[in-house]
């Protein structure tokens, strides 16, 4: 009889121990992980791109559930990508290898103009997301959110918006943002608040910036995550604001965004970030790798774009050249260029390849254009006379100057010429372009802070070879000392 | 467009990026030609690339030291 309560004893300790075993194991099995992966700000910098697909298919080998996404700006950067003969290319090819899921649309997404973005976004196999971009009509011209259902049910909404300037428009040079308006982009992402009941997941994947992000998350507290770009902030591994997460991973495919969501019962219980290298990340995919070599294999940098039809040598010749290609944009009437930004010493007579632009002048400088008058001309010209040790540093489109020096060769004044010979007008405002370089490191006054126009220097230098086809600028010199 | 760098206050055109805040932080404090910049972060501690733009109002650490 004891053996017997014994045995039944045992057996019933055995199943309470059966049963707490099988509820653990229930609870686990009842916890859903889902992996979002996140890049922004790619600025077509293809190079890790090996790295990057081996890095995104160790994470998909060790989870089911992986999304992966791009903030914005993924052209503009690299001119493998940019001057592709089809350009932005090679980037789209390589985000559809890596299986994204969608990306959100940056400023520098115009930047090829509207016709190429609309052939890149055929050419993507996953969607171009803004929810304040609209055409003249008023209609959306990207689709504002997208809703994926995983196939264990759960739902992840993401919608997106770009970034304004004070003008109201993105940071792209105006001329391809034609027939397009642009509203408040934290206004629109809130009428899209009620996607919430909709899904298990709410990402914003946005291009506002790191700012605006922490003003998103203030206004939409309902937010899982928002995953950003545009600052090129790295967040380490991310920032919470209001109750969300929020990440973005600096740019040019070194780092990866990567946040463990875990549900139960479809809902989130624990969010997990980390910020993943992908330039240290040790293997490379062999095929990916094969591709960029081809991509890499300079062609488009060998394209000839223009002729020079005497050899141009000197930073008289060159920065007449590169300066005149500032004002050929419609809104500047003078540019200067300074002598520490003209890198080649001559160009041979012949053709001119995009690879010389880029010798020439590559610092990834923007056009800067300020309101000046005459006085604020002159205290640029003046000071940048007396900071090169009382020696010639501006070279100058729109205008001749000669710098009259003292004995001492000081600088005392600057007459200044149009190139019609007469003098400059002491009460216009000219519209002055400059280097980024100039414009932030120069000392000169000037009552207007400027804008950029959102244009490289070296870009606006190929559209003007390209315009023009010859160039002959033997014996020109706009700037004197007496 | 007004910026903050380590606490004080400079006026910047609109769209400029991070390497034209250190440009002008540099050359406003006379170390643009012997000093090289190890970190740029911002105010919540991220740190900030090169070509990153810049927000009106952003606050920018810039630490460097001499070359």
């Amino acid at each position: 009889m004891q053996s017997k309560f014994r045995i039944l004893f045992i057996t019933i300790i055995i199943n309470c121990l059966l049963s707490i075993q099988l509820i653990g194991y229930s609870q686990v099995n009842d916890t859903v992980k889902v992996v979002v992966l996140s890049v922004n700000d790619q600025h077509a910098k293809i190079d890790n791109y090996g790295q990057f697909k081996a890095l995104v298919d160790k994470i998909r080998e060790e989870n089911k559930y992986v999304l992966l996404f791009a903030a914005g700006d993924n052209f503009t950067g690299n001119p493998i990508v940019d001057m592709y003969e089809d350009r932005g290319y090679p980037i789209i090819d390589l985000m559809n290898d890596l299986d994204f899921n969608a990306t959100a649309v940056g400023n520098h997404e115009f930047d090829y103009g509207q016709q190429i973005l609309a052939k890149r976004i055929q050419q993507a196999d996953f969607p171009f997301l803004s929810a304040n971009i609209k055409d003249n009509s008023g209609r959306l011209k990207f689709k504002p959110y997208e809703i994926i259902k995983l196939d264990n049910g759960i739902k992840v909404g993401i919608f997106s918006a770009i970034q304004l300037g004070s003008g109201g428009i993105p940071d792209s040079h105006p001329s391809n943002l034609r027939d397009l308006t642009f509203t408040d982009g934290i206004e629109e992402l809130r009428k899209f608040g009620g996607l919430r009941d909709s899904c298990d997941i709410f990402i914003a994947l946005t291009h506002l910036g790191f700012e605006k992000d922490i003003e998103l998350a203030g206004a939409m507290p309902q937010l899982d995550l928002i995953l950003g770009g545009h600052t090129h902030t790295l967040t380490k591994p991310a920032h919470n604001a209001n109750g969300v997460t929020i990440m973005q991973s600096g740019s040019g495919v070194r780092n990866l965004s990567k946040v463990t969501l875990f549900l139960v019962n479809n809902s989130i219980v624990k969010v997990m970030p980390e910020m993943l290298s992908i330039s240290s990340f040790k293997e490379s995919d062999k095929e990916i790798n094969r591709k960029l070599e081809v991509y890499n294999d300079n062609k488009e940098l060998n394209h000839v774009i223009g002729n020079c039809t005497n050899k141009l040598s000197g930073s008289d010749e060159l920065g007449s050249m590169m300066t005149d290609a500032v004002t050929s944009l419609e809104s500047v009437d003078i540019a200067f260029q300074n002598e520490g930004g003209i890198r080649i010493d001559y160009l041979n007579v012949g053709p001119i390849t995009i690879k010389d632009v880029y010798k020439l002048d590559p610092f990834g400088n923007e056009v800067i254009l300020i309101k000046m008058k005459a006085r604020e001309i002159k205290s640029l010209i003046m000071n940048a006379y007396k900071d090169a040790n009382n020696d010639n540093d501006l070279q100058v489109s729109g205008l001749t100057y000669t710098i009259i020096t003292d004995n001492n060769k000081n600088a005392v004044d600057v007459d200044m010429r149009l190139p019609n010979g007469r003098k400059i007008s002491k009460c216009r405002q000219y519209n002055v372009g400059l280097n980024s370089y100039i414009a932030s490191s120069y000392k000169f006054e000037h009552k207007d802070p400027g804008k950029s126009l959102f244009i490289t220097t070296a870009q606006t230098l190929i559209n003007y070879l390209t315009d023009k086809k010859e160039v002959d600028y033997s014996g020109v010199k706009r700037v004197f000392v007496k | 467009m007004t910026i903050f760098i380590n606490n004080e206050k400079f006026e910047i055109f609109e769209g400029a990026r991070v390497i034209d805040a250190i440009n002008l932080y540099l050359n406003s404090n006379e170390l643009l030609h012997d000093h090289v910049v190890t970190e740029v972060t911002d105010q919540y501690g991220n740190n900030l690339m090169d070509k990153g733009r810049l927000l009106p109002g952003a606050e920018l650490i810039i630490d460097s030291e001499l070359a």
